[in-house]
């Protein structure tokens, strides 16, 4: 059984004039897919991500998460629903400057007021999994972007969620901490199976996905499977932007490998 | 754009950030306004209240000019300072230095005219109503509703003077930082600050022994304490804030199982955060809020003393005739004018006895003694309970000269007065000797010889055996009091006024008499203390207010950026309840640290305090607590509402 099922999924934004943001988009995720979200600005991309994050309410559709309906439960439901089974890393890293990076990384653990041990030994095991360990102590302020984001997605898996929601990870990286986060992610998808959904304008971060679906004016537009080479995916990926349309600085040249 | 649009669109945009420091500076303007409303009102300049009363007002207008000067000086700074990436940002596009302090320069101008506009505005509007207060207060008959010219022309031109002073100071109070550091302010790159150890104990220490030495305080070491206690009550509250505090909030975050708990994180992290970033604003709020408490509690305790007076002046009508003066004229005039208003009076007559110690003796002026049948006539009249057993030989007892002194018993040991040599008893020198304290006042203060002195206080004189009092008979060092004890004092109000027209006549003046006339003294200071608690309270109202204005002015100016933490937690999964728990602790911490360690302050300088008075003024200062703290939860609630709901604008 797919793990994400969305069906007819529609958002209208009704301010001056009625925007249709997501039209009818059914998109299902299998358990253990690195699943690439893509499409020219203003497709949708982040509307669709919003609504899975149970952030944004969508006008029309159905949402499961596993056997959970988000939609369904009421806003304090939906806060501990995405706190016990979502992880999120955003653009903007949004790690809490008053705490080291530890603390941050155990606030969802904390928000559950677990117990210390536990949280202790959660703890150890991300930070050596995702070589942070001695970012620990420091000061959010002390590090380079790229640990930042590092951080972030500590703090996204530490309590372990059936699905990791990325919001433009790299949008703020330069390439060589892009694909140093990259490979984060793809090491956590191939060792850990982690479900992970990542929006993202950037062709070379997609590359590194098993999946990417391309969204044009709301609607799925094309799907693509990682088969071999993440070279050749790269590829495959250019040519459907370009077939896609839309604005030319969604493809950034200095990011050609 | 013009410059002057710029700046009207910076004011007019960022109101809300203003908000606070525009209603507390006008406030201090409808305050001054009010006071200079009572100094220049004709018929106070004509002389119809106390001298007391006015000085108190001078005095008043003074402060609040001096305190709205310091407080504008620095929210100006603080306004300032929040805003040098703004700044640099419009130096980056190429304004001039000139430029900017033009803009900054308006902006504040605005801000303070509108200031002194609204404050005026509500001054007039309120002034008949503090015209009748005020008129009840002093004692006066209702004064007149007027608005005079000038009054309002003073207000107008002495805080648009101190605006325009403050405005074009500006460039004094801005930081000529480098134009990269500035685009860089901001951002929150501080480090956690060391604290040390001693420091935190000396913190600690201070307050301890401040605290200690104020509790322990007696009538007599109160007034060599003050100082030093509050010197360190100062220091000590400055370290606890940037050493006591940083240590506790470490020793908490050491705690694992409390400090990774639910929401304990982010509280505790956001209160370090913001005690590191505002030890000296809550260092100010704290002193300022302290001092606050402390004045209004102070003349709401000295309001008890009219109800002192009444014990302090037994008889309404207290007359002493000098040696050498009958007095017989004064006492027909006071009976009689007692007669005309139907009051109806017992009257006590009773010689006093001055008589010399020995040269070498340390009280060197004439001692006044009276005779223990007139003493105990006089208990009895006074209707005291306790009359001392009669006197024998050389025993003696002290006369207390007011309640005041009644502080001292506890500190003061029983003296003895060896007598000049020409007084003798069966051939040997007299000495008299003091075994206890009458239990109310016989001779008022000011009606015998006053014998100050620091360490015995200034009881009125000694009651001795009839028999010794025979013994040291001397018409030319005799006295005669006579007092007239009536049911109610302030009948007598305005009595005698031409013996006495302000109620006494001291011992040492020139007059053949001396006189006290109670009802006349108790109106007197009743109008006096309470204008005094009058001004105190609108004073106490400014400060509280300027207090509250820098806690608001913190939370609005760092608004965008919090929101942006509580979204991430919203992101997070934090519910809406938890987060709004969180708001109200971390709003909470910024109204409640400072003003409860002000409360815990002022309640030991209370309990100081009451070692000076004879009354209980617990009820009193219990009641100015009480009023305060509700009035600070009322603006924490309101300001909590607000700022949510800000905060909510921005997620729905």
């Amino acid at each position: 059984m797919a793990l994400v099922e969305i069906t007819g999924l529609t958002k209208i934004y009704e301010s001056h004039h009625a925007h249709r943001a997501l039209d009818n988009l059914q998109l299902q995720i299998e358990p253990g897919e690195f699943v690439g979200i893509m499409g020219p600005s203003g497709s949708g991309k982040t509307t669709l991500l919003h609504a899975i994050a149970t952030i944004d309410e969508p006008t029309a559709g159905r949402i499961r998460i596993g056997d959970a309906e988000p939609l369904k439960m009421h806003r304090d439901e939906m806060a501990l629903f995405r706190r016990r089974r979502l992880g999120f890393v955003f653009q903007q890293y949004n790690l809490l400057d008053s705490l080291t990076v530890a603390e941050n990384i155990v606030l969802p653990l904390t928000l559950d007021s677990r117990p210390v041990p536990e949280i202790e030994a959660r703890l150890a095991e991300v930070a050596e999994r995702l070589a942070i360990a001695e970012l620990l102590p420091r000061r959010v302020y002390e590090l380079s972007g790229g640990q930042m984001q590092r951080a972030a997605i500590a703090r996204a898996i530490i309590h372990r969620p059936e699905l990791v929601l990325a919001d433009e990870p790299t949008g703020s990286l330069d390439s060589r901490a892009s694909r140093e986060v990259m490979e984060t992610f793809a090491s956590l998808h191939d060792s850990e199976r982690t479900t992970i959904l990542m929006v993202t304008h950037d062709a070379v971060a997609a590359s590194y996905c098993s999946r990417v679906v391309f969204i044009k004016d709301g609607r799925l537009y094309h799907d693509l499977y990682r088969g071999g080479q993440r070279q050749a995916f790269f590829q495959r990926i250019i040519d459907m932007l370009s077939l896609l349309g839309g604005d030319g600085h969604d493809l950034n040249p200095t990011r050609l490998p | 754009m013009t410059l002057t649009r710029l700046a009207c669109l910076n004011v007019l945009r960022s109101r809300r950030t203003y908000a606070a420091y525009f209603l507390s500076s006008a406030f201090a303007v409808t305050v001054f306004y009010i006071c200079a409303l009572f100094i220049y009102h004709p018929a106070i300049q004509g002389g119809v209240a106390y001298d007391g009363a006015w000085r108190t007002l001078v005095f008043a207008a003074g402060f609040m000019y001096l305190f709205a000067l310091l407080f504008v000086l620095y929210s100006v700074r603080s306004f300032l300072r929040s805003r040098v990436r703004e700044f640099g940002l419009l130096q980056l596009h190429g304004m001039t230095r000139r430029q900017l302090h033009r803009m900054i320069f308006l902006e504040q101008m605005l801000i303070g005219l509108a200031a002194v506009c609204g404050g005026l505005l509500a001054g007039l509007l309120s002034s008949k109503l503090f015209l009748m207060i005020g008129a009840r207060l002093l004692g006066v008959a209702e004064l007149d509703f007027y608005a005079d010219g000038l009054v309002i022309l003073v207000t107008a031109a002495a805080f648009a003077l101190l605006f325009l002073a403050i405005s074009a100071c500006t460039s004094l109070l801005l930081r000529q930082d480098r134009l990269a550091d500035q685009l860089l302010a901001g951002r929150r790159s501080k480090t956690v600050p060391p604290y040390s150890r001693w420091l935190t104990a000396a913190a600690l220490a201070l307050l301890g022994a401040a605290y200690a030495l104020a509790a322990t305080a007696d009538g007599a070491s109160i007034y060599s304490r003050v100082v030093p206690v509050t010197a360190m009550a100062i220091c000590g509250t400055y370290l606890f804030y940037t050493q006591a505090s940083a240590a506790l909030i470490a020793s908490l975050k050491r705690r694992k199982p409390l400090f990774w708990r639910g929401r304990h994180m982010i509280v505790i992290a956001g209160l370090a955060h913001r005690l590191q970033d505002h030890a000296r604003m809550f260092f100010l709020v704290t002193i300022l809020s302290a001092v606050m408490l402390c004045s209004v509690g102070f003349f709401a305790s000295v309001t008890t003393v009219p109800e002192e007076l009444a014990a302090d002046y037994p008889a309404a009508v207290a007359y002493v005739a000098k040696a050498g003066h009958d007095g017989a004229a004064e006492l027909a005039r006071i009976e009689a004018e007692l007669a005309a208003r139907g009051i109806a009076a017992e009257r006590l007559s009773l010689p006093i006895q001055y008589v010399e110690t020995s040269t070498d003796h340390k009280v060197s002026r004439p001692l006044p003694l009276i005779g223990y049948r007139d003493y105990a006539a006089a208990m009895r009249l006074s209707r005291a309970d306790i009359i001392h057993p009669p006197l024998t030989g050389t025993q003696a007892l002290v006369m207390l000269g007011s309640q005041r002194d009644r502080t001292l018993l506890d500190v003061r040991s029983l003296h003895t007065y060896a007598l000049a040599d020409r007084y003798t008893l069966a051939d040997q020198p007299l000495v008299l000797q003091e075994i206890g304290y009458t239990d109310t006042v016989i001779l008022p203060d000011h009606l015998a010889t006053n014998r100050a002195e620091p360490s015995i206080g200034e009881f009125s004189g000694l009651v001795v055996a009839d028999e010794l009092m025979e013994q040291l008979r001397d018409d030319s060092a005799r006295e005669r009091y006579t007092g007239y004890y009536v049911a109610d004092l302030r009948q007598t109000a305005g009595l005698a006024a031409a013996l006495a027209d302000q109620g006494l006549v001291r011992h040492e003046e020139a007059a053949p008499y001396a006189l006290a006339v109670s009802g006349t003294l108790l109106e007197a200071r009743s109008g006096l203390y309470g204008t005094m608690l009058f001004i105190a309270l609108l004073m106490g109202g400014v400060v509280f207010l300027a207090a509250g204005s820098f806690l608001y002015f913190r939370l609005y100016a760092e608004l965008e950026y919090d929101r942006r933490q509580y979204e991430t937690l919203l992101r997070l999964g934090m519910t809406e309840g938890e987060l709004r728990r969180i708001v109200t602790l971390q709003i909470g911490w910024l109204f409640f640290v400072p003003f409860g360690l002000a409360i815990v302050h002022s309640g030991f300088a209370f309990l100081a305090l009451q070692q000076i008075f004879y009354l209980s003024v617990a009820d009193r200062l219990i009641g100015v607590l009480a009023g305060f703290i509700a009035a600070q939860v009322l603006y924490f609630l309101f300001i909590r509402n607000r700022y949510w709901r800000h905060l909510r604008r921005a997620w729905h």
